[in-house]
């Protein structure tokens, strides 16, 4: 060990923040975005042009995160205090006596779709979200298409996998809508 | 005998109600006891004998063995934080916090009066907390350790996110303190020094005019910034001579420092009072200046890094897998007793 004086020592280990970071920009860099993902789409054929993203901040996704937020504001719970009109939707998807108010907002983001024609059918995806979905509980995907300042949801019911992502089926009428349109999905588990 | 039953009832609930705010109070006294020797906020570490800390150790797990963590040290965790990152705006909150690009844990050993330095690697592989897109805690994954800190929505969430992800990697070592630096800042440190002095090492005029090779330039603001940051079309355009562009700021930065630390405590409270705000840290500006005048004269070594492999994820990023049996032992050699 090389004897030095250290009374700096501090302030030069701030200061080698700026070396390592900016040396790292050669090679890519991750963010929280690379987190997000849909899969399984190269296995189904005929849908091989099909694109469908989660983008995680969309205009309509960040205004719709901010009302839920104000709309859950004490911990009330996401079903009742957000999604009290789509709540029989959910129910209904559920075996009977789910308590719906044990649901919580994983996630929200923007969902794109494009390459889609209707002929297509129904398209089974996996979503891939940062939280990983626990396997065996219920997980429920909200599609909310943007019709001005109004939201059109279309509960769908989703299956958490061993890789904590959501393999869900989405009708080839809804990713139509979605195509032509804006729209955003919320996961609730 | 009625008469005695509903008697015994009623000293019993007055034995229970006794026996409860007997305990009620030895928890808030507990709760205090403990909030005041805890290592959050800005609070001072209670300092006992040896013997006391040795007692009251933290166990850490460490390859399937409970080892003692060495209570000389003190551990502060240092990372720069993607200049990108948004605290002000709400946006998608609990994801938009910025990666904590740089981590470096720098060790504090009171006792063999030594300073250690760890750089973790940014794309570590560890396990990070998730928190839900209304923060609520989402579980946890194994992902890029930088990512933790995108998680939090404030800088003390994202900041104290990171730090647990940090102890989780290091077997439970507790990280004391933290210092957040904006990558941002750059600029706004050189401007604190009143500029940081160097020699131009090559031809950097496609940079800024005044930097010709072989100039002594003083580094100011942006200046500073793209200095040290600025790799494509400049010089070169290798990251090597970006490199040394940034040890040649380093060096001016502590020969700054250390000018302005040489006055005296004076001096160096006031530069603190410049540089605190461009930090965001859990130690006050007292504690910073004590540590520096503390540690001056402590043995310390080069940086260490925990060995491992680079390999590129499924995702296209880089991902940095720790050699486990390395890192076990490189954490049983630095932070636990009799070591």
């Amino acid at each position: 060990m090389k004897k030095r004086t250290v009374s700096l020592v501090l302030v030069m280990a701030m200061m080698l923040v700026l070396p390592f970071a900016a040396s790292a920009a050669n090679s890519p860099s991750v963010t929280n975005d690379a987190l997000y993902n849909v899969g399984g789409l190269q296995a189904l054929p005929g849908v091989e042009n099909v694109v469908i993203e989660i983008v995680p901040e969309t205009p309509a996704a960040v205004k719709l995160l901010e009302e839920v937020t104000a709309a859950v504001e004490g911990d009330k719970p996401a079903v009742s205090a957000f999604f009290a009109e789509q709540a029989a939707a959910v129910g209904a998807l559920l075996p009977a006596g789910t308590d719906l108010d044990a649901l919580q907002l994983k996630e929200l983001a923007g969902l794109r779709v494009s390459g889609y024609t209707a002929d297509m059918g129904p398209i089974a995806v996996k979503l891939a979200f940062p939280t990983l979905f626990e396997v065996g509980k219920p997980v429920v995907v909200m599609v909310g298409l943007v019709q001005g300042e109004e939201i059109v949801w279309e509960a769908l019911l989703g299956t958490a996998q061993a890789d904590g992502s959501v393999l869900v089926t989405m009708p080839g009428e809804l990713l139509v809508k979605v195509q032509a349109g804006e729209a955003v999905v919320a996961v609730l588990q | 005998m009625g008469i005695v039953v509903t008697k015994f009832k009623l000293s019993r609930r007055r034995m229970v109600l006794i026996a409860g705010v007997t305990l009620a109070i030895l928890l808030v006294a507990f709760a205090a006891i403990s909030l005041l020797a805890g290592k959050g906020g800005q609070t001072p570490t209670v300092r006992g004998s040896l013997s006391d800390r040795a007692s009251s150790a933290p166990m850490l797990n460490i390859g399937g063995k409970t080892v003692p963590y060495d209570t000389n040290l003190v551990n502060i965790l240092v990372m720069g934080v993607d200049q990108n990152a948004d605290f002000g705006e709400r946006k998608l909150s609990f994801r938009s916090s910025g990666q904590a690009d740089f981590l470096l844990l720098v060790t504090i050993d009171e006792k063999a009066r030594t300073v250690d330095l760890m750089q973790i690697d940014r794309d570590t592989m560890a396990d990070i907390t998730i928190l839900s897109v209304l923060g609520q805690d989402a579980g946890t994954r194994k992902a890029q350790i930088c990512l933790a800190h995108g998680f939090g929505g404030t800088r003390e969430r994202s900041s104290q996110l990171t730090r647990q992800a940090v102890e989780t990697f290091l077997y439970g070592v507790p990280v004391d303190h933290f210092v957040s630096i904006n990558m941002g800042s750059i600029g706004a440190f050189a401007d604190a020094l009143g500029g940081i002095p160097v020699t131009v090492p090559e031809d950097l005029t496609d940079m800024d005019p005044s930097f010709v090779k072989g100039a002594q330039v003083l580094l100011k603001g942006e200046m500073a910034n793209n200095f040290v940051r600025q790799r494509m079309n400049i010089g070169d355009g290798t990251n090597r001579m970006r490199m040394q562009r940034q040890k040649l700021f380093m060096d001016g930065f502590l020969s700054r420092v250390g000018a302005e630390t040489a006055k005296g405590r004076a001096a160096a409270n006031e530069l603190f009072d410049d540089l605190m705000p461009l930090m965001y840290t859990s130690l006050s500006k007292g504690r910073i200046i004590n540590l520096l005048f503390q540690t001056e004269g402590y043995l310390t070594g080069g940086i260490t890094y925990p060995a491992g492999e680079h390999t590129v994820g499924a995702n296209g990023f880089t991902e940095f897998h720790a050699d486990r049996a390395a890192l076990e032992q490189l954490v049983l050699e630095r932070f636990t007793q009799g070591n």
